[in-house]
């Protein structure tokens, strides 16, 4: 029974999706733990002034520079919280940080059947699922910034 | 190793290849005549803080028109505040994060960590390309001018200071 149970939870940890659950100025959000290099505070970014959408300053963490994604601008809102957190996502190009509220996310194991194809088009998504009858996005977070997507979606930057 | 003139403009600490950097000047020493003209050179006037879109506050007490050249092509910049000169291992020079996709890539040649904080090395040559192709020309203001004034003050600088 133990044994059985055990391989029953193995077999549905190996089909469910694993995700972060997190807000930007209060937006909720999710993304795939596969994506996510790992949460820690929000350390005071210096401004790079740039032409490529939404990245316009990098953040240090120790010996290294991270280019910083704007998502709370691409979402058209303001990070909350005294004490932002920074979240690093993996990216073909790249680590990535991103500023998002001081919330702390939530980890969550998601059925892939309650996935569902998200309809919102500003940014790349792999679907959404419902949470207490809020739709919550499931961001590609590795596709942030790509060129195929921004060119659809960017319209005031260039 | 590698040289570098590190300056602050709109609150951001900017560098500049030491090897590009002519001369500093106050603003006593330019004067209020432009293009600023020394030893029969002609510095044309590059507004480094409006091409950056960056807010504008070289109007201090320690303002400095830095005179650079590249490639055949002379321009002056105003910037806030010369810090000095950094000396540094060309490895310590990281390059622009790939995320930055834009034209910026040309404006940049990387990023230098310093303690606290980080330096965009600036691209002489992309900053001197608003200035235009003139090469100068003989001047009567140059007798008046000092020769390769690249000094800066020991107590702003960083890492190993030489005068040159």
């Amino acid at each position: 029974m133990l044994r059985a149970g055990i391989g029953n939870q193995q077999t549905s940890a190996s089909r469910s999706w694993n995700l972060l659950v997190f807000s930007v100025g209060g937006r909720r959000l999710a993304a795939k733990t596969d994506e996510v290099a790992g949460i820690s505070k929000w350390k005071e970014s210096v401004p790079v002034p740039s032409r490529t959408p939404y990245i316009s300053s990098v953040v240090r963490q120790d010996q290294t520079v991270l280019p910083v994604f704007d998502l709370a601008e691409l979402l058209h809102v303001s990070v909350r919280g005294n004490y932002p957190l920074c979240l690093t996502a993996k990216h073909p190009r790249g680590t990535l940080a991103i500023c998002i509220d001081e919330e702390m996310p939530l980890l969550q194991t998601l059925d892939p059947s309650s996935i569902r194809q998200y309809q919102g088009s500003e940014f790349a998504a792999i679907g959404s699922f419902l949470s207490v009858h809020v739709e919550i996005p499931i961001i590609a977070l590795s596709k942030l910034g790509s060129a195929s997507w921004s060119s659809h979606h960017d319209t005031g930057k260039s | 190793m590698s040289r570098f003139l590190l300056v602050t403009m709109g609150a951001r600490s900017l560098a500049f290849d030491a090897d590009t950097v002519q001369g500093l000047l106050t603003d006593e020493e330019a004067g209020t005549t432009e293009p600023v003209t020394v030893q029969g050179v002609v510095y044309k006037t590059v507004d480094l803080a409006d091409r950056l879109a960056m807010s504008s506050d070289e109007n201090g007490p320690e303002t400095r028109i830095v005179l650079l050249t590249c490639g055949g092509l002379q321009g002056s910049i105003r910037v806030a505040q010369v810090r000095g000169l950094l000396e540094v291992d060309r490895s310590q020079v990281l390059p622009l994060p790939q995320q930055f996709q834009g034209e910026e890539r040309d404006w940049y040649r990387g990023v230098i960590l310093l303690e606290e904080n980080i330096a965009l090395v600036l691209n002489t040559a992309w900053v001197l390309h608003g200035a235009g192709a003139d090469q100068g020309g003989s001047s009567l203001e140059w007798q008046e001018r000092a020769p390769r004034l690249l000094a800066v003050r020991q107590d702003l600088a960083m890492g190993e200071v030489r005068e040159c």
